[in-house]
């Protein structure tokens, strides 16, 4: 047994009130393993790990119960007891590879930093060791990476300098905190078989906080599902994902989206071309890039590269690609929020309208849910009464209640901001909606819920979707038709079926081998 | 956000002084007992007793009416002022901050140019040429001070002109109007609403100093300032008139500066309560 942990329990302070995070759970993690924490967001798996090594805010928060590692309750531990624990023992990763390192600091100084905090070698070895470690997590080029400033090397190498800080002192003990929810797929599956890597090589053993049953099949022995702060089953991965007892590990697993499309199912829907309602002709967009004092170096980026694209009317065109791959630039294009560099967006006035990727940030925090829902109206002047029945009719297409109506958006729950989002949208009657990563930044069920409401509503009013995404997998659930960008350009547009089954780009290869 | 601001101990101080000058100001005839004007010669520079509580001026005017009635004009200048110059900040501020470019450039370089000017003097300069009033004192505090809440709106909205939320509007076909009055002024007007605090503070000041060298209020309106004037000719006879304008301005300006403090805390998440 390496880490014991028993009856564990968190309490916050907040705005005066206590709220329990973590309500007494048990588990243990043995030598040389890896374990899927798995739960939806509020679950209380991220402060379950901060915990263990005593990282979570003094004043506010209170922990009780018993972290026994190497022989010691760490809970009981004083500060430089655990100090000499945390990186050296036990090391962690986190989400956000660009706010986890210091950004005025060398990318090799930071790493020597850690290695000096704990070793007593000199700091020419202690280079020496940095330049090694970011040789071991496949970084090419290790001399140039200590040497850059963090916002120089991108997501992937930011997370791997990150991993080679963490094992600098080849812990016993990784805990990773969702390491590649904010990277693009295929740079999410290079890095799972990095740590898999490193873990047979240094012997340690891996705690796996993710939301995402895909991963924990990749890289978990063993799973323990939390919800609402307690663990509610605990198994071997095989039997986790084949045959789960909880109702709510169940329900979790039915609502990952999964690619079932297999070569024998593949229905050729019969070739009717439908009205063409957007239409996209050699669209060019750059950007300018602006640096330092003299801003304009001259330098653009090109963002939309030659785009051409045709969408009928009733059909969902998916467009997949990684962040930076144009995908938003070229929405943005086709609502007319941006001018095209050259080339031409045909689309009928005033009928398409869009819906974000985070709900946090796509709703004003200082209206109320009523004036977002009619902003739409309230701008093309509606009247008192016509507004009443928008707002009722709207509402209850998105499963919204009406008695809510006057709270403001903080009031709400992500999944509910997100129907507010398609609300504000439908407000108009829309013909179009572009979904720009409408679900990524949602739980898995909520996700699932978002995803059926879509589909039911294109059924209802017969809308016509664009739908922006990274995750593959809710494409195929979504999409008529799939366009895959990279750097700017669509370079592969099929049909569902046939992107799934036989693409022909090997970007789009790559994509979907990357895939969990 | 209100709730914040309550649980800010100095805030709730310096509020409770702000609205207890308010109600003074307000009632001021109800609470004075003599005509702040009135001249009696007879009973000139006596010391503070029951009948004048705060004692008589040279001329045997009621020093605690005077100061009462004073404290209606430090308010409105204050406010006023403050006011116009929160007006023509934001207006200028958004506009510069919203359209980017030529149009920032020009209002944020008549900004900068504003503010190349020592502002008291150009305020000197201006009062001696309009000459000393309490409406071009106001007017002119005013458009002298609008220059920081300008930047601060502007770069406000820079940022937050980029949000979701204001694209979903554009997408619905919200006008700039609409987009800067709707969406962009209620969420950027936190920190200029801090500045607008401090600046009620900073223009009574301001008004009292002018009003000291005599170009502010015109005697025989009382002001703190211009009570502080004539208290100079009396300093070593009547201690009374000069003290207690003295004492009056400091905790005005005291009383805003801590409600601005604890409204800048309310609306920093940062800092840790």
């Amino acid at each position: 047994m390496l880490l014991t942990v028993k009856n564990l329990k968190i309490h916050f302070r907040h705005d005066g009130e206590i709220v329990e995070a973590v309500r007494g759970i048990d588990f243990a993690i043995n030598e040389n393993e890896v374990v899927g924490l798995v739960g939806e967001s509020g679950s209380g798996k991220t402060v379950s790990a901060l915990s263990i090594t005593k990282l979570l805010p003094k004043g506010d928060s209170v922990v009780t119960g018993e972290v026994m590692f190497g022989g010691k309750n760490l809970l009981d531990a004083n500060e430089e007891e655990i100090r000499r624990v945390r990186g050296s023992k036990i090391a962690m990763i986190f989400q956000e590879p660009s706010t986890s390192l210091n950004p005025v600091l060398k990318i090799g100084e930071q790493i020597d930093e850690a290695i000096l905090a704990h070793r007593k070698i000199s700091k020419k070895n202690a280079r020496k060791n940095t330049i090694e470690l970011l040789g071991k997590v496949n970084l090419n080029d290790p001399e140039r990476i200590c040497a850059s400033y963090p916002h120089l090397l991108s997501g992937g190498e930011r997370q791997r300098a990150m991993i080679a800080m963490a094992i600098s002192l080849e812990p016993e003990l990784l805990i990773a905190d969702e390491p590649t929810t904010a990277l693009d797929v295929t740079i999410q599956s290079e890095i799972l078989k990095l740590l898999l890597e490193l873990k047979k090589e240094l012997r340690m053993s891996v705690i796996f906080i993710t939301h995402d049953f895909g991963i924990i099949n990749k890289i978990a022995e063993r799973v323990l599902v939390m919800k609402n702060g307690k663990i509610i089953e605990e198994g071997k991965k095989e039997d986790i994902l084949s045959f789960p007892k909880a109702e709510y590990t169940k329900k979790l697993l039915l609502a990952v989206p999964k690619i079932t499309i297999k070569p024998e199912t593949r229905e050729e829907n019969p070739a009717k071309m439908g009205r063409v309602l957007i239409e996209a002709k050699n669209l060019n967009k750059a950007f300018a890039i602006e640096k330092g004092l003299l801003r304009n170096t001259g330098e653009k980026i090109r963002a939309v590269v030659n785009v051409n694209l045709k969408i009928e009317e009733g059909k969902t065109v998916g467009l997949v690609g990684e962040s930076g791959s144009g995908k938003t630039t070229l929405a943005r294009l086709l609502l007319g929020l941006i001018q095209p560099d050259s080339g031409k967006v045909t689309i009928p006035r005033r009928v398409a309208q869009i819906v974000f990727q985070d709900p946090y940030s796509s709703l004003d925090p200082r209206m109320r849910m009523r004036d977002i829902v009619l902003e739409g109206p309230t701008i093309r002047g509606a009247s008192k009464a016509e507004k009443v029945s928008i707002l009722k009719d709207v509402l209850s297409k998105t499963q919204l209640d009406y008695e809510e109506r006057m709270k403001y958006p903080h009031q709400f729950s992500g999944g509910q901001r997100q129907r507010i989002a398609i609300a504000r949208a439908l407000a108009v009657n829309p013909k179009i909606l572009i979904l720009d990563e409408p679900v990524s930044s949602l739980d898995v069920l909520i996700q699932s819920d978002i995803l059926k409401l879509l589909k039911d509503l294109q059924k209802t009013l017969s809308l016509t979707y664009v739908f922006i995404s990274h995750d593959l997998r809710v494409v195929e659930y979504m999409a008529d038709e799939v366009a895959v960008m990279y750097k700017g350009e669509i370079v592969e547009l099929a049909s569902r079926d046939r992107i799934y089954t036989s693409a022909q780009h090997p970007y789009t290869r790559r994509l979907l081998s990357s895939v969990l | 956000m209100m709730k914040q601001i309550f649980r800010n101990n100095q805030a709730v101080f310096g509020a409770g002084i702000i609205l207890l000058l308010i109600l003074v100001a307000v009632f001021a005839p109800k609470i004075a007992k003599y005509d702040p004007a009135f001249i009696n010669i007879q009973s000139a520079l006596l010391g503070p007793s029951l009948e004048h509580p705060l004692g008589t001026d040279s001329l045997g005017r009621d020093l605690f009416s005077r100061m009462i009635y004073a404290s209606r004009i430090a308010l409105l200048i204050g406010f006023i002022a403050m006011g116009l110059a929160l007006g023509v900040g934001v207006i200028f501020g958004s506009l510069a901050g919203y359209f980017g470019g030529k149009t920032d450039s020009i209002i944020m370089r008549f900004a900068d140019i504003m503010l190349c000017f020592p502002r008291f003097f150009l305020i000197l300069a201006v009062i001696a040429v309009v000459g000393p009033n309490i409406f071009n004192v106001m007017v002119i505090i005013g458009l002298t001070g609008w220059m920081g809440m300008a930047r601060l709106i502007r770069a406000e909205i820079l940022s937050l002109k980029t949000r979701d939320y204001v694209s979903a509007s554009r997408a619905l076909g919200a006008s700039h109007f609409f987009i800067i009055t709707k969406h962009l002024i209620p969420n950027g007007i936190g920190p200029v609403l801090v500045s607008f605090v401090f600046g009620v503070a900073g223009a009574i000041l301001t008004e009292a100093a002018l009003s000291f060298l005599g170009l502010g209020v015109q005697p025989p309106n009382p002001s703190w300032g211009n009570i502080l004037m004539e208290g100079k000719a009396v300093l070593g006879v009547g201690w009374w008139v000069i003290i207690f304008p003295g004492l009056a301005i400091l905790i005005t300006v005291l009383a805003f500066n801590l409600l601005g403090e604890g409204l800048r805390d309310a609306l920093n998440p940062r800092v840790e309560r």
